[in-house]
């Protein structure tokens, strides 16, 4: 019983826990795929999503910057997507480089990226489909131009966007919805990008990447008007947008602050019930003459003991509801870090909850075992 | 061995408070003898838990004093209480008191564990000491497993892990058969005339009377 509900307690936890990281990790997902060094966008930029346009001529100017090996246009748009049964949906067009080797969502080899070099081809995430209301083959719309699926990747779809339709950025472009591209005649494929097109990010890959800091600072000198950032700092600008600045990180770091709570409740109350049922045998050690640190450290190896019993199991636990989330394209990801975070927890919410249970024991009357 | 004092008791009282004040003793004293087996006897009541628990260094007293091993122990600081306790004393209980899902050897062992004896010569003299009480077989199943006289031994036996100079027992044979009272009876006897230790034993059994050094009866708080 007190097993269970520690097991309970713990996988609340770790559940939690693996939901925040997964949702952290998910909302960088576009990031943390790229191979760039440094992320080059407009100065306004708060997260991944939210930015303004750079040009497509900004990406010569970066590359042109001493120690960049390497730059490659990204584009960010909105598109309405119709589906072949003219369900509608809202997508963000990504417009990259098939050719390029600076993004590749769910890396896909060179022969599975060469198909988005067709006029009108896109990739989305397999858990999008559903949403998207396509199978393997099917095309749909975005505006009045056709879109036909080349190919499903995976893992690369944030839980928290709309549907990302990974495309060349010539495709992209057209995509957008601009006064130009409803003169684009029917059938014909995208037009080249033109310097004054517009692109979200320059991926730039450094000569020498143990010294990106310093090429975004040269980046930012050289071209005006731009921000550059390494890509660990854009990783930590887009995870800290969601998890401080949204209402999603708020509600997320609250039920995870919750599942400890009930975790602290439940333990606790197993702890007391089990101090409890033991009284008379810990009143017998204190009558023996077993000083209270003696007894303290019976409890919290118990304690320790049971919060080590209980984890395992969790964690197992976990794994399985991992599986059957991912199915649903939630990712609950299980970290090393994570992991260690709830051992540390469960140690200290069962060592805590002991500790506050032995007090009544502490307290306790050692001449009582002789008056039962 | 046995003309040394090993407790003495000088004008105990003890008054319980409350709305009506409960008198439990009345001025007793006593001495008891090393390697001494003293039976307090008397009814329900008449106040032999109490005086075993002030003996023992359990309560403190209204009133009076107890020495023992030379130490006068009611106004001892409470740490220092307890270490005198666990360095002096052995208890026995008439409910064993024993870890239920613990072993024999495991309830015996913690005895040696907490007076610094640990790992594998903590093992091994619980199961010398319980091998001593015939319960070789005994010491791997679960307390709560064994017969009450069974319990009863290896309560005996976790008294005596830190080789006390005195055992106190409060009614060690209420709570068993005629047989295992007379094994159990005969065990304290043991401890006193082999051992030389002095114990100190609060019942009403006739079977303890028999194997007794001396009986004294408390009656209403007073011999």
């Amino acid at each position: 019983m007190a097993l269970s509900g520690i097991v309970f307690a713990v996988t609340l936890l770790t559940v939690q826990v693996a939901l925040f990281s997964g949702f952290s990790n998910s909302t960088t997902l576009p990031i943390s795929e790229s191979s760039a060094d440094v992320w080059v966008s407009a100065p306004e930029m708060l997260y991944f999503e939210g930015t303004l346009p750079l040009q497509y001529g900004d990406v010569a100017k970066v590359r042109s910057v001493p120690g960049v090996q390497r730059a490659e246009a990204l584009s960010l748009g909105v598109a309405r997507w119709r589906s072949p049964h003219d369900l509608l949906a809202l997508g963000r067009v990504i417009g990259f480089d098939p050719n390029g080797t600076l993004f590749d969502p769910g890396n896909a080899d060179r022969s599975t990226l060469a198909r988005l070099r067709e006029p009108y081809a896109f990739a989305v995430d397999a858990m999008q489909l559903r949403i998207l209301d396509l199978h393997a083959g099917q095309s749909g719309r975005i505006g009045t131009l056709p879109a036909h699926l080349a190919y499903v990747t995976q893992k690369t779809q944030p839980i928290v966007s709309a549907t990302f339709l990974y495309t060349s950025l010539e495709t992209a472009n057209a995509y957008t919805p601009s006064a130009l591209s409803f003169f684009s005649p029917p059938g014909a494929a995208p037009p080249p990008l033109e310097e004054s097109d517009p692109i979200m990010y320059v991926l730039v890959k450094a000569r020498n990447p143990a010294a990106s800091a310093q090429l975004a600072a040269a980046i930012e000198r050289r071209v005006p008007r731009v921000r550059a950032l390494t890509r660990d700092a854009m990783l930590r600008t887009t995870r800290d947008y969601w998890i401080k600045r949204t209402g999603i990180g708020f509600v997320l770091t609250l039920i995870a602050l919750m599942g400890a709570t009930v975790g602290i409740a439940v333990v606790g109350q197993i702890l007391y019930t089990s101090i409890n049922e033991h009284f008379h045998e810990y009143g017998t050690l204190k009558a023996i003459g077993v000083n209270d640190a003696y007894l303290y450290g019976v409890i919290a190896l118990q304690a320790s003991f049971m919060a080590l019993i209980g984890y395992v199991p969790s964690l197992a636990l976990t794994f399985g509801i991992r599986a059957i989330a991912a199915g649903r394209g939630v990712d609950i990801l299980i970290t090393p870090g994570g992991a260690l975070l709830v051992l540390v927890v469960a140690l200290a919410i069962c060592i805590g909850a002991g500790m506050i249970a032995m007090q009544r024991v502490a307290r306790a009357d050692p001449a009582l075992v002789f008056r039962a | 061995m046995q003309n040394e004092i090993a407790v003495a008791v000088r004008d105990l009282r003890m008054t319980y408070p409350g709305a009506r004040p409960v008198h439990a003793l009345k001025g007793v004293s006593l001495d008891v003898r090393q390697g001494e087996m003293l039976l307090v006897m008397g009814p329900s009541g008449s106040g032999k838990s109490t005086l075993l628990s002030i003996i023992g260094g359990l309560l403190t007293p209204t009133a009076g004093s107890v020495i023992a091993s030379g130490t006068e122990i009611t106004h001892l600081p409470r740490k220092e209480s307890a270490r005198f306790r666990l360095q002096n004393f052995g208890y026995v209980f008439q409910s064993f008191n024993l870890f239920s899902s613990m072993t024999g050897a495991e309830n015996v062992e913690l005895a040696f564990d907490i007076r610094g004896v640990r790992g594998r010569k903590a093992r091994s003299a619980a199961r010398e000491l319980l091998s001593q009480f015939g319960l070789n077989e005994q010491a791997d199943r679960a307390a709560r497993d064994l017969s009450g006289g069974e319990q009863q031994r290896v309560a005996i036996a976790r008294a005596l892990a830190g080789n006390p100079s005195a055992v106190l027992a409060d009614e060690p044979t209420s709570q068993l058969d005629a047989d295992n009272g007379a094994i159990v009876a005969n065990i304290l006897s043991e401890l006193a005339h082999k051992r030389g230790t002095t114990v100190i034993i609060a019942a009403h059994d006739d079977r303890i009377r028999s194997v007794a050094d001396r009986a004294v009866q408390l009656d209403d708080g007073r011999l």
